[in-house]
């Protein structure tokens, strides 16, 4: 049976304006994500989708609404270190989540924040480094990884806490084409193979149309809802909020629109390929 | 006058441990006018390319020109000049901002140069206006309160208002959202359209596909490709082993062409395809 | 390029002082340095500098090694030699003018000098022998047990001070390649433009420093971090017999310190 893992009902955030006065950066947002599930968030800065994420565990409280993960209130101060250790969070500065001088002392941090014994700690680090395909740089400092390395160091960190969901807020922006690969494909081994939900913030379309379910969001609110193909075949709605489009399905709008008409879902250069050729 | 770089070498902490190549044997020009781009994998010596266009490297062996001054391992050169001529504006430049007020900021190039206050007002005003932010609203207030797309124009513009010729960017889009792109590359091509010779250093093929007349390609610290950028994203194959990619109306028309199509496959953007497979369809000469 | 140079210049080895628990070779230092300060007379001297070059051997540590730590000091230890030599009362032995050299003065410069050099010896050893993970662990321990508040906080400061030294090097030198980009010069000038030509340079660093902690703070947060309270450790630190000796030995050397000064 699948489970909500997580449920957001009405969510509204505001905050404090430096120049006086309040924003509102959640405007009402409910969504329910199930166990297992890969869900892309897009929607460009400003909209919330980081603000969102932080509620998720627990870094940022609810002004109205309430947020529930795997069945606990994120209000509740009971569960705090309980969904904070299952929902884990990676971050956008691959730098700035890297606190010890070696690689596997990094990744040890987590497992020792909870308390969990050494030798037992010893297997999660291993575990999440072979994860993650850096074992061989146990030993190694962390300024001298590459982007896309330190990512995955930052991964193994919070998958050696053994979560339930991973939120990723905006991973690869800081990344080459490289690293983004490098983190994307981790990021879908740990929801195919390990079994994890996963919530990925993003702003690269490429990346979103990896994923189950994909989120649009606009001015604190969620304005589109669907699988990556409803979404990105609406391509004069995601140019209206500003968004990439896949050129795929660009080059299909243009074509419709001097008489060619082709399906709805192209995304990839094979399908395209495919269509014309019939 | 162009920039000409001739049997440039770098090499990296020469005779210690540490020694490196991060040039090997460029000779490139950069002509006044152009829209030029530099694309190759990190690590390919494009970033130590750039910083020897405004002598803040100098080559270990070979010269640099830029204008009339010579830059080289042995001459001392008049460095001053050539930062006048060529402004670098590096990744993620919003970092470099430290002044209290925007005005303040932008006017710490002009001041390097030494002008007088009536010029540098001038420039801050020129250079402000020129990356869209209104002077009377924003020349007093503190750089750090803007957004991050607006601290990179105010940061871009500080390198503006040295009123350079040649204008180097380092990924100027990095790590903002498509808006903050397309804002940022429009006003690249403005710059452009207004004189400025633009040498783009990227990772997005999509940007340099519709921005660059030229491109250089640099792979393990030599040039590879250096031609017409349609030329250039027509070697599909060769950019592949290289780890690079081509923007994704050009991969169609290649597999487009597998498939027995008659097209062009130097098409560069969604437009272009369109017009081509149009084309192609009209004149049936498409055969499965 | 710098980043490539490891503060603390940890060098990897197999000595018998590589392999003492870190909180021995804390321990040690101290009193070594109590037993250091307390001889005063040259059959005192003679015993420290054989003790001294003795663990020097042991760390299989060259004395090159040793000897570049120097560079910087070496002002210092020629200005306390000059001084002592120069500025103590006692028997003259030699005259030029109002210059005058006792034979106390010879006597305490050469001392001091040489308590500085041994001082800066050991102490260096205890960071070429001991990795700054160990380092730092060693100490939250020596500081707990000697019931310092915020020992926990203190060792992790350490910690993230070290991992973030190369990486501030780095965007040192980043920055100051963009402030030259717009014509900054760092090199020329006088003391107090070039006092005034950092500022280009530090606020930037302090700025993005801050960014920087409070990103850090949020991801250790994120996991679980709650101070120092019921935390555990992956390594775990172990006394072996190797250490049992080297407090013999240290014991040793403080009281034959003592008794040096009192015979």
């Amino acid at each position: 049976m699948v489970s909500k893992m997580i449920e957001v009902k009405n969510l509204q955030h505001q905050f404090l304006n430096p120049q006086g006065g309040y924003q509102q950066a959640l405007n009402g947002v409910s969504l329910r994500i199930e166990q297992g599930e890969f869900v892309a968030i897009i929607g460009h800065n400003g909209s919330g989708k980081s603000t969102l994420a932080k509620h998720l565990n627990v870094l940022l409280l609810p002004d109205q609404g309430t947020v529930t993960v795997n069945g606990m209130d994120t209000k509740d101060i009971e569960n705090l270190w309980k969904i904070r250790q299952q929902v884990g969070m990676v971050f956008q500065n691959p730098d700035n989540q890297l606190i010890a001088t070696t690689v596997e002392e990094d990744v040890a941090f987590g497992p020792e924040n909870l308390g969990i014994e050494p030798l037992k700690i010893r297997h999660l680090v291993d575990e999440a480094l072979v994860c993650v395909g850096m074992s061989e740089y146990k030993k190694r400092a962390p300024h001298l990884l590459s982007g896309g390395q330190k990512q995955r160091v930052a991964i193994a960190g919070v998958v050696a806490m053994r979560p339930k969901v991973l939120v990723f807020d905006e991973p690869t922006a800081m990344l080459d084409p490289l690293g983004r690969k490098e983190v994307m494909d981790t990021v879908v081994k740990l929801n195919q193979e390990e079994g994890l939900t996963v919530v990925h913030i993003t702003h690269f379309m490429e990346e979103a149309v990896l994923a189950d379910r994909v989120i649009v969001m606009e001015n604190g609110s969620i304005v589109m809802e669907g699988s990556p193909r409803e979404i990105f075949s609406q391509v004069q709605k995601l140019k209206e909020l500003c968004l990439d489009v896949p050129p795929m399905m660009e080059l299909r709008d243009i074509l419709a629109q001097d008489g060619l008409n082709l399906p709805h879902d192209i995304l990839t250069v094979e399908e395209m390929v495919v269509a014309l050729c019939r | 006058m162009p920039i000409i770089l001739e049997n440039v070498d770098y090499v990296y902490q020469p005779g210690s441990p540490y020694e490196a190549n991060a040039l090997k044997n460029i000779n490139l020009v950069i002509n006044e006018g152009e829209f030029v781009g530099l694309i190759g994998h990190t690590g390919s010596g494009k970033s130590t390319l750039a910083q020897h266009l405004n002598g803040l490297l100098k080559p270990t062996k070979g010269r640099v020109i830029v204008d009339d001054y010579e830059i080289s391992a042995a001459k001392k050169s008049k460095l001053k000049e050539v930062r006048k001529k060529v402004g670098l504006v590096f990744q993620y430049p919003e970092h470099q901002l430290f002044e209290e007020t925007i005005f303040e900021d932008i006017a710490f190039g002009p001041k390097n140069l030494g002008l007088l206050a009536g010029e540098i007002e001038k420039r801050v005003k020129k250079a402000l206006h020129m990356v869209h932010l209104d002077y009377d609203k924003y020349h007093s207030l503190s750089p750090f309160t803007l957004s991050g797309g607006e601290k990179r124009r105010v940061a871009i513009a500080g390198v503006l208002a040295m009123e350079p010729k040649y204008l180097v960017l380092d990924e100027p889009t990095a790590g903002l959202d498509p808006r903050g792109r397309d804002e940022i590359s429009a006003q690249i091509e403005e710059l452009h359209n207004q004189g400025i010779t633009v040498v783009l250093v990227s990772h997005s093929m999509d940007d340099v596909a519709r921005l660059t007349e030229r491109l250089i390609v640099m792979h393990q610290c030599a040039v590879v490709f250096n031609d017409e950028t349609r030329k250039v994203f027509s070697h599909f194959e060769r950019l592949q082993e290289m780890g690079l990619d081509i923007p994704t109306v050009t991969k169609l028309m290649f597999r487009l062409k597998d498939k027995g199509w008659s097209v062009r496959q130097d098409i560069l953007t969604v437009e272009e395809a369109k017009q081509e497979i149009l084309l192609a369809l009209k004149e049936e000469k498409h055969h499965a | 390029m710098l980043k490539d140079i490891t503060i603390g210049q940890y060098i990897p080895g197999v000595s018998p002082v590589h392999n003492l628990d870190p909180r021995t070779k804390i321990i040690s230092l101290v009193l070594y340095m109590v037993g250091l300060f307390l001889v005063n007379n040259f059959a005192g001297y003679l015993f420290v500098t054989f003790f001294t070059i003795g663990i020097i051997v042991l760390s299989s540590i060259s004395i090159v090694t040793i000897l570049k730590g120097f560079k910087p000091l070496v002002l210092i230890i020629s200005l306390t030699l000059v001084l002592h030599v120069f500025m103590t009362e006692g028997q003259i032995i030699w005259q030029w003018g109002f210059l005058k050299i006792t034979s106390e003065g010879l006597r305490q410069g050469i001392f001091m000098a040489l308590r500085l050099v041994y001082l800066v010896s050991i102490t260096s050893l205890l960071t070429l022998t001991t990795t700054p993970i160990a380092l730092t662990d060693g100490l939250e321990k020596v500081l707990k047990a000697f019931f310092v508040p915020i020992a926990h906080e203190l060792a992790m400061m350490m910690t993230i001070a070290l991992r973030f030294i190369p990486t501030l090097i780095e965007e040192t030198e980043k920055i100051m390649k963009a402030q030259m980009a717009r014509g900054a010069d760092f090199e020329s000038g006088g003391l107090l433009s070039r006092a005034k030509s950092l500022i280009p340079l530090l606020v930037p660093l302090f700025l993005s420093s801050f960014r920087r902690a409070d990103e850090l703070a949020m991801a250790m947060d994120a996991r679980c971090y709650r101070g120092g309270e019921e935390r555990t450790r992956m390594k775990q630190l172990v006394m072996g017999s190797g250490d049992f000796f080297a407090y013999l030995i240290i014991v040793v050397f403080l009281g034959v310190s003592i008794y040096s000064r009192i015979w």
